[in-house]
């Protein structure tokens, strides 16, 4: 009956009623929400504010309130929760406040409730036995300590899809290709907990077949096959082949290297591999004209052949102009896996000029070097040094003469270096450790001018606090002594502070001790350090504010704290698959100074 | 002389001779045998106290003696007691001379005979013989040797009268063969065959035969056999005295039926084999019985001594020691007993000083270990006692896997002033596959300590303790009770009773001769989950505490108690805390009860109370309630009183509630409800709210079938939003409600008259504008007329339906009809003024209606115009903008005239005119026969910035007879669609992957609470109208190449004639559609259409057969032109999609790398290639482009990720190595190694190049300070050989 009458109600009078729908919405707020925050839940949802810049000035349509699109964003969230392991989130219904201009500004409020946490983790391989009897233990090992679900912590669906890939990557490994692994997950929503079970198939064990490799002309498929970790017969391991693949790319002499596991119809245990190659051009020649940070305007020119001398030998012979680098130079001839396939050798012969701020010099000498690469996070290098230095004494009339005692001298010695760095995104890292240390001494064969010893030492820590937010530092410690009590290093081996790596607020080699006419005559001790938080406003759009720390003292060894120039700034980057670029602002703090120092960014500055 | 003496001599000794000649000859004639036989009757007659006759004597007098015919009779009355057909005797006389009684033979053949048996137990036949007077009988011993060969007894049928059941009713056939030879002081019988079967008892004795033999004292019987038709003994044995006699009796076997005859008080149930040997020597008797049925037995071996001492009474002491053994023994095979499926194995031994004084057997010992009761063997089953002055000690211990139970019990003087001990513990007890199903597993120890079995003089105390246990489905963590009995009074003194959710603690005592009790029991719980296996309802709380005590005797018991239970939660309520106070009286069945209780924060989804305190009264039929209620914001008192007899009266003393909305409050005491009899009295009910003074219910008179109405009810300025709080429909509710109802008349007629009215009423969005109306009922005629007061000429409805409205027994009953009639008044409604406030919606216009509706809900007619005038209609958020729109219907009945139907917009136009009638009404949607026809002229449909179409039209719509028809043609003049706009919602949600716990929820392993639910969007079912069904005809629709069907990723001009046909229930689409141009995004890559077609080919679904071709066009890593082409064709819902690149037909995987990146898999060196997964290759580009198209927005699957992994390649590269990373970005990467360039230790060095053109690149470096900047650079590179 009262349907009915409702019913008739609303056939006679429909031209009474009015809605909310389509009000234009100012804003969209969230209530209740602590697991993520309002940038991340803005990404799931297609309600916008209509903004006056993007109505009136971008002519992009407004977007209306509608009751549709609002459930459908409801329903988005809430995949999006489930999909996070908030599986019972819940939604009151929204919250809307009309603004005198009758535009809607609309808060979702979110009841997160708690959410789902993995209880327990089992593996079943075959139907019948536990993954410690299926899996040798490094595999096991591998397991253990990088899968993302963990007992006691939340469910994600992307940790499950990922430690899916690890758990088929590590039967992979050890021959099983076709491995597959599944899971099942129980959930019980009374504790809010989940067990899963991951049912694993290991399939048959595989062997490499053959391999044949195409597409390699003047590299010797000698050469190639050298690279190769696996030989026929061999249990199939996916982890070798991508070890493989490395290999092959790194001798640079490609730019396709592409191993491809092609199952046989007939024979399913033996996988033979193809190896598809696609050489890089012999010749490479590149002339160009720019503006660098440090150097700004520079001209150059680069030639590079592959193939020299050995088949994967790689020479380079480059030439530049810049204002620090009046000329420079440089022949390099890179032979990589040598020896091992982690080594790589460089002979470099150049003759160069370096106009420093605080120093002018001609070079001329060569490099003998030892680079290894024995992971993705740990290198090494050795190098042995010779160098023909003259110091260019007219350009820096004023330079203390106690300071020079000879404008040409030669230097030689070894250099050793190890670099750390397990920074997650590699480019633009939120997280990590970063460790380098390069020791150099001088003097100690074929000359014995100046003999000094010099160590630098930097270390870089990330912190990813939130969504969008990382802390970074940066502390630097460097160390140069004479190593014939004579006190004297010589000028292009001392330390500089201030420019865009260093303290900002500062230009390039301005920080600390400078002679009468302001010149900087460098020192033997350094210390920097530095704060950064960068925030991303949007994903792309990244603001970073700074304090720098550090300076240079003349004695070794000497380190006043009392004594450090710091800079503070703002810096605006934004994000490209190379890292950020962009500007740095910053000037001194606590200091008569109070210039302004615009520093051009590739990359964070550390 | 001497001759002569001699010669009279010799002829007196001739005469003589003969004489005697004679005699001997005279003895053989049967005159002698008569004369014998005569003199014998008489002889034995006088001796006998019967009658004897002999039909005939046959004797020789010398060797044999043969009787005939003897009969034996009772001398008083004649009745026959025996008789024999024929008696036998062979004999030797001779033999007399040596002291010899040789006979030969004895043949007795043909005895009948009958016996009875006095109540006395005294045969009939004992009397025949008369008691002997002669006390003097010589002693002497018989000197004679008496030596029957054979005696042979033949044909013998007996029967008897007795009460012993053992002697048979009747004995026939018995035969009888066998010797004797007495001697003096040696007697030997031996029995050659004997057999008989007798009746009642029922016995067949097949044949006994053996041997006896008795010599001074020595007794011997050997070769003893009996054979029955069921049995077989063999015996031997010997007897010289009690002391020195042996005996063995074999049975094999003993048939059980016949063993009852004789031992009637054993049952054996099959028939077992015995072996009894017996055997006395030197004061010891040895005792060995044997008993097996199959593999099934029993020994007993016992040793007895002084057995001769005791019989001859020289000792009341038999010292024993039995053992009896137990070999697989089924209990049931031996014993008539209900089927135990155990076995009894094992041996029990018996020491005692007396046999058959139990008193004195001071040692029973057995170990039964290995036995079995209904299949449950037991591991341990083992006991002893030991008696001792007056004093037994006892153990058990018993195991098996139902349990182990262990005890002892000890009792002294028990003949005296008894006093015992006992202790049993069991361990694991499986009482519920003892006991019964339910009854659980019980661990724990009993001790009993007491004295005297009297129940006025026991005195005793007993402990209990229960370990963790599960006793009838609850589980009991452990208990602790002690009692003690005494003075006819039982006490608990301490019980402790702990369960996992709680414990139980209770004291009492109990006078079993007053009959009083008094008992306090303490209980707290957080949980009632222990007994949840009785369907207790599903209550959480917290902590569950009581105090209940009981007191009085037990016709007259008081009660009173506490209850507090905190954060309680059940049947959709929750409270923090509840406590109750009770005090009751049951007297002779009566109760009377006082309660208090107190719940705090009280919830449900409704009603949120800080809490709620309430009494109730409960005497003699009455109520008492006063119930408060509190929240910070709320608080409630009821206060009542309720008579509960068959008049039901609730005085409402006090109502008050208060909320932050409102607070209600009664205004007088004496609100009084009354129930009787089908009738309700409401006396001065009023309810007012002091928050809205206006508010008020009042309500007053009686209604029920009894007497005639008086009713009257006002309710002033009812807020309706107030109801949405209660959920009880979906939509809002809103305004401000008043009526005032007045019933009167009779019973069977009543009369109602009531108005209303709706201020600021709302239903769901709907406003409705202010609402005036009665409603009355008379006459069995509901009536109501609306209007609104401010617009009194502008809208008027009124509404009249015919009803049955009664009070009878049932109560009030209530039925409209199906027919109404309603009249709708509109005069100028201006439609503008309604819609001012409508976003994006604009209407106007002036509709005058006069419409009259009647008939039944279903199928009403109209009658009546409805007209709009300068109509307009506009929302700008779908398109729509309609203006000087003029539309006049007319209503007959079933029939709707279309005089006027013109809309305009710019410069089109649209014109509908014609007449429908339908066959009962307009509702119904059965249209009989109707004539539309439609025309336009460049008229803009709609027009929006995601679509637009401008039309020429001119078609038809015609239903005549039932069959509709529609037809004529559209030309779609211009078109524009963004598809994106009509398919955004819905279909996408459910194309978004499932979130894992989602499925997983709905898997069979994982627990859900029932409360989560997935609601589904409410939707009311759709059914299509019969005017859809009926509906039939065919349009031709005409596109020119002016429509473009967008989305975000595609752009398509078509262009064709396709025909909309309607012949079956659904509509179909016939034709071709060309696409003329466009372009296709996939993954940000424009593919351009040059030609294709869509084929329509009707059915019901729409699905055409897609046919085109896309063109994508890049240049290949050594600069040359590539083309990329996406070949679409198969249905829209199972599309074919291949590649081709230059011709050459390549792999999806390849393809989504080409449009991604510029290059193949290969090229790309996609680390996910190298596994399996690779090279067999995904459907993702097929999911992607169908759903591009049959949904227009297809999820964009995530290509960050292949991003990812595809860019991981170069930053793995350990040394300096350049790639293109895409088409136009080319990469040289170099790690940093640790060295140094001036004050840097030089990081890793990233180079990024972009093609400007084949020789032109822009770049930027990133790395050390020195090397980072941007350059412009012109690069060559060589060509590969």
């Amino acid at each position: 009956m009262i349907r009915q009458i409702i019913l008739i109600l609303l056939l006679i009078l429909p031209f009474f009623s009015y809605s909310q729908e389509n009000l234009k919405i100012k804003k969209v707020k969230f209530k209740g929400n602590s697991a993520f925050n309002n940038l991340k839940l803005k990404e799931q949802i297609s309600l916008e504010p209509t903004s006056f810049f993007k109505e009136k000035i971008l002519k992009k349509d407004a977007s209306y309130y509608s009751k549709n699109i609002y459930e459908d964003d409801v329903q988005r969230l809430i995949r999006f929760y489930q999909h996070e392991g908030y599986l019972n989130v819940q939604f009151a219904p929204p919250s809307f406040e009309i603004t005198k201009k009758n535009k809607v500004i609309l808060t979702f409020n979110i009841n997160e409730k708690a959410p789902i946490i993995v209880k327990s983790i089992d593996y079943l391989v075959d139907s019948t036995k536990q993954l410690s009897q299926a899996l040798p233990r490094k595999e096991l090992r591998n397991i253990r300590l990088q899968s993302n679900l963990r007992e006691e912590n939340i469910f994600k669906d992307e940790w499950c899809l990922q430690d899916q890939q690890l758990i088929i990557n590590q039967f992979n490994d050890i021959g099983y290709a076709f491995a597959n692994a599944d899971f099942d997950i129980s959930v019980d929503t009374t504790s809010n907990s989940a067990d899963i079970l991951w049912l694993v198939d290991k399939g048959t064990l595989t062997h490499f077949g053959k391999t044949t490799i195409t597409g390699n002309n003047r590299v010797s498929e000698k050469n190639i096959r050298k690279q190769l970790i696996f030989e026929e017969g061999d249990v199939w391991s996916k982890s070798d082949i991508d070890l493989t693949q490395k290999r092959i790319f790194n001798l640079g002499m490609f730019r396709v290297s592409s191993l491809k596991t092609s199952p046989l119809k007939e024979e399913r245990d033996t996988l033979p591999i193809q190896v598809i190659l696609k050489e890089a051009p012999k010749y490479t020649t590149r002339f160009g004209v720019g503006y660098g940070r440090e150097d700004k305007f520079r001209v150059f020119g680069e030639v590079q052949r592959l193939g020299f001398i050995t088949d994967i030998g790689r020479l380079n012979v480059s030439a530049k102009h810049s204002a620090l680098e009046p000329y420079n130079f440089d022949l390099k001839f890179t032979q990589p896996a040598i020896l091992f396939p982690i080594n790589s050798i460089i002979i470099n012969p150049y003759i160069q000029k370096q106009n420093e701020p605080g120093y002018s010099v001609e070079k001329e000498g060569f490099n003998f070097t030892f680079l290894q690469n024995f992971s993705d996070n740990f290198n090494s290098n050795i190098n042995f040094f010779f160098e023909d230095v003259t110091l260019d004494t007219t350009n820096i009339s004023s330079y203390d003469p106690s300071q020079l005692p000879e404008s040409v001298y030669l230097k030689s010695g070894i250099s050793v270096g190890f670099s750390f760095f397990n920074g997650e995104p590699k480019l633009n890292p939120i997280n990590g450790h970063s460790i380098a240390i390069n020791i150099k001494t001088n003097g100690l064969y074929i000359t014995r001018d100046m003999p000094f010893y010099r160590s630098l030492l930097e270390y870089k820590r990330y912190w990813g606090l939130n969504y969008g937010l990382t802390l970074a530092f940066k502390g630097k410690l460097g160390t140069a002594k004479a190593t014939d009590g004579s006190d004297i290093v010589p000028a292009e081996e001392r330390f500089y502070a201030g420019g865009a790596h260093s303290v900002r607020g500062w230009s390039r080699a301005n920080l600390g001790p400078k002679n009468a006419n302001g010149t900087p005559i460098g020192g033997k001790s350094l210390l920097e350090g530095s704060f950064e938080a960068r925030v991303n406003i949007t994903p792309k759009l990244i603001i970073a504010t700074f304090i720098d720390a550090g300076n240079v003292w003349e004695p070794s060894f000497h380190y006043r704290l009392n004594d450090l120039g710091y800079a503070s700034g703002l810096g605006i980057r934004y994000d490209t698959p190379i890292g950020p670029a962009g500007i740095d602002f910053a000037r001194p703090i606590f200091n008569a100074e109070k210039r302004w120092q615009i520093h051009f960014n590739i990359g964070h500055p550390f | 002389m001497i001759k002569k003496s001699i010669k009279y001599l010799l002829y007196a000794v001739a005469l003589l001779l003969s004489l005697l000649v004679l005699l001997v000859l005279f003895t053989q004639t049967p005159w002698f045998d008569k004369i014998v036989k005569k003199q014998a009757i008489q002889i034995i007659n006088n001796q006998l106290n019967a009658s004897v006759s002999i039909e005939e004597l046959n004797s020789n007098y010398y060797d044999f003696i043969n009787l005939l015919g003897v009969e034996l009779r009772q001398e008083t009355d004649s009745t026959l007691i025996t008789q024999v057909d024929s008696i036998n005797l062979q004999f030797n006389l001779w033999a007399l001379f040596n002291k010899t009684i040789d006979i030969n033979s004895v043949n007795i053949i043909g005895l009948n005979g009958h016996f009875e048996q006095d109540e006395n137990g005294k045969w009939k036949v004992a009397d025949i013989i008369p008691a002997s007077s002669d006390t003097t009988k010589s002693s002497t011993p018989f000197s004679f040797t008496l030596q029957i060969d054979a005696i042979h007894l033949m044909n013998w049928n007996l029967t008897t009268a007795s009460s012993i059941k053992l002697i048979p009713d009747s004995i026939q056939n018995l035969n009888l063969n066998a010797s004797l030879l007495y001697q003096q002081n040696m007697l030997d019988i031996q029995l050659q065959q004997l057999e008989l079967t007798s009746s009642k008892p029922d016995l067949s004795v097949k044949s006994i035969k053996g041997h006896y033999k008795q010599t001074g004292s020595l007794l011997s019987f050997d070769s003893l056999w009996i054979e029955t038709s069921g049995s077989l003994f063999e015996a031997k044995g010997s007897y010289d005295s009690i002391n020195n006699s042996s005996a063995q009796f074999i049975a094999n076997p003993i048939n059980n039926d016949e063993l009852k005859i004789f031992v009637p008080s054993v049952q054996v149930p099959s028939s077992p084999d015995a072996d009894i040997d017996y055997l006395t020597q030197n004061d010891t008797t040895y005792l060995i019985v044997d008993l097996s049925i199959n593999r099934e037995k029993i020994q007993l071996q016992s040793q007895l001594l002084n057995l001769e001492d005791f019989s001859k009474q020289r000792t009341n002491h038999i010292p024993f020691n039995a053992n009896i053994t137990f070999d697989n023994v089924h209990p049931e095979n031996w014993w008539l007993m209900n089927k135990t499926n155990g076995t009894l194995n094992g041996a029990i031994n018996l020491k005692g000083s007396h046999l058959f004084d139990y008193k004195t057997w001071n040692k029973i010992d057995g170990d039964l270990t290995g036995s079995s009761y209904l299949d449950h063997h037991f591991q341990i089953f083992k006991f002893n006692a030991r008696q001792n002055n007056d004093s037994i000690q006892s153990d058990l211990i018993a195991q098996s896997y139902l349990g182990k139970a262990e005890g002892s019990i000890e009792l002294n003087n028990y003949t005296t002033h008894p006093s015992y001990r006992a202790l049993l513990r069991i361990d694991s007890l499986l009482l519920n596959k003892i006991i019964s199903e339910d009854a659980g597993i019980a661990n724990g120890y009993l001790s009993l300590e007491g004295r005297n079995f009297n129940i006025d003089s026991i005195d005793a105390q007993s402990i209990i303790r229960v370990y963790p246990s599960t006793i009838y489905n609850i589980p009991i963590d452990s208990a602790n009770i002690k009692a003690e009995l005494r003075n006819n009074h039982l006490e608990i003194s301490h019980s402790e009773i702990f369960v996992p959710n709680g414990t139980v603690d209770a004291v009492g005592d109990f006078q079993l001769t007053s009959k009083l009790l008094n008992a306090e029991v303490d209980f707290s719980f957080d949980s009632l989950h222990f007994i949840q296996h009785f369907n207790i309802p599903e209550l959480m709380f917290d902590e569950a505490t009581g105090q209940i005590s009981i007191t009085g005797s037990v016709d007259s018991l008081q009660s009173n108690g506490q209850i507090q239970v905190s954060e309680l939660n059940g049947f959709s309520i929750s409270s923090n805390r509840v406590n109750a106070l009770f005090d009751a009286q049951f007297i002779q069945k009566q109760i009377q009860a006082n309660t208090s209780f107190q719940i705090q924060s009280l919830k449900n989804s409704n009603i949120l109370a800080d809490s709620i305190y309430g009494d109730l009264n409960y005497r003699q039929d009455n109520l008492l309630a006063e119930i408060f209620a509190i929240k910070d914001s709320t608080d409630a008192k009821i206060k009542t009183q309720i008579h509960l007899t068959d008049t039901i009266g609730v005085n409402l003393n006090e109502v008050r509630i208060n909320t932050p909305k409102v607070r209600y409050y009664t205004t007088d005491t004496f609100n009084f409800i009354q129930y009787y009899k089908n009738e309700i009295t409401i006396k001065d009910l009023a309810l007012k709210d002091e928050l809205s003074p206006q508010f008020a219910v009042r309500a007053q008179g009686s209604f029920g079938a009894n007497k005639p109405e008086d009713f009257h009810l006002q309710i002033d300025n009812f807020d309706l939003n107030s109801i949405n709080r209660y959920n009880l429909i979906d939509e809002q509710l809103g305004g401000i409600f008043s009526i005032d109802l007045n019933l009167t008349g009779e019973p069977q007629n009543p009369e109602l008259k009531s108005y209303f009215d709706i201020k600021n009423g709302q239903y769901d969005k709907i406003q409705l504008p202010y609402i005036k109306g009665d409603l009355g009922l008379k006459n069995d005629t509901l009536e109501s007329n609306i209007f609104n007061p401010q617009q009194k000429n502008v809208f008027k409805l009124s509404f009249l339906t015919p009803v049955t409205a009664k009070f009878d027994t049932t109560g009030f009953n209530f039925a409209m009809s199906d027919y109404f009639e309603a009249f709708l008044q509109l005069d100028s409604l201006n439609i503008a003024t309604q819609t001012e406030n409508i976003a994006h919606m604009d209407a106007q216009g002036r509709i005058e209606a006069n419409i009259q509706a009647k008939g039944s809900y279903n199928k009403p007619l109209f009658y009546g115009d409805f007209s709009l005038i300068d109509g307009g209609y506009s929302n700008p958020s779908i398109g729509i903008d309609y203006r000087n729109a003029q539309i006049a219907l007319n209503f007959d009945s079933n029939q709707v005239a279309i005089d006027t139907f013109i809309v305009k917009r710019d410069k089109g136009y649209l014109t509908i005119t014609g007449e429908a009638s339908f066959d009962t009404s307009f509702v119904s949607g059965h249209i009989h026969s109707s004539t539309l026809e439609a025309d336009a002229k460049d008229f803009y449909v709609i027009k929006h910035r995601d679509y637009s179409a401008l039309i020429d039209a001119k078609s038809f719509y015609q239903d005549i007879n039932d069959t509709a028809k529609f037809g004529g043609q559209i030309k779609v003049l211009r078109s524009e669609f963004y598809l994106p706009a009509f398919t955004e919602t819905e279909e996408n949600n459910t194309a978004r992957e499932v979130p894992l716990l989602v499925q997983a929820t709905s898997s069979v392993d994982s627990v859900t609470n029932s409360t989560r639910q997935i609601k589904l969007k409410k939707k009311d079912e759709e059914e299509s109208s019969l005017f859809i069904k009926n509906l039939q005809g065919r349009l031709e629709l005409e596109i020119p190449r002016n429509t473009w069907l967008r989305s975000e990723d595609m752009s398509i001009e078509i262009w064709g004639d396709l025909e909309i046909e309607k012949s079956n229930p659904y509509f179909e689409l016939y034709g071709e559609v060309g696409i003329n141009r466009g372009h296709y995004i996939l993954y940000g890559k424009k593919l351009v259409i040059n030609e294709g077609q869509l084929t329509f080919q009707g059915g019901e679904k729409i699905d055409p057969i897609l046919d085109f071709q896309a063109t994508y066009t890049y240049r290949g890593p050594d600069k040359e032109k590539r083309n990329l082409k996406l070949l679409v064709s198969e249905k829209l819902s199972e599309p074919s999609i291949a590649f081709t690149l230059d011709g050459v037909s390549i792999p999806e995987g390849d393809a989504v790398s080409i449009l991604i990146f510029g290059k193949t898999m290969d090229e790309l060196s996609y680390s996910g290639q190298n596994g399996i997964a690779g090279s067999i290759g995904t459907d993702m580009l097929a999911k992607a482009v169908t759903s591009q198209l049959s949904k227009t927005l297809g999820t964009r699957f995530n290509l960050d990720m292949i991003e990812v992994t595809a860019t991981e390649n170069w930053q793995s590269a350990a040394f300096v190595v350049g790639k293109y990373v895409t088409n136009d970005l080319f990469v040289i990467y170099q790690r940093g190694f640790g060295e140094t360039d001036g004050d840097e230790i030089t990081p890793e060095m990233i180079i990024l190049e972009y093609e400007l053109n084949r020789i032109l690149f822009v770049r930027l470096q990133s790395g050390s300070s020195k090397e980072s900047g941007f350059d412009v650079i012109l690069k060559f590179e060589s060509k590969n050989d």
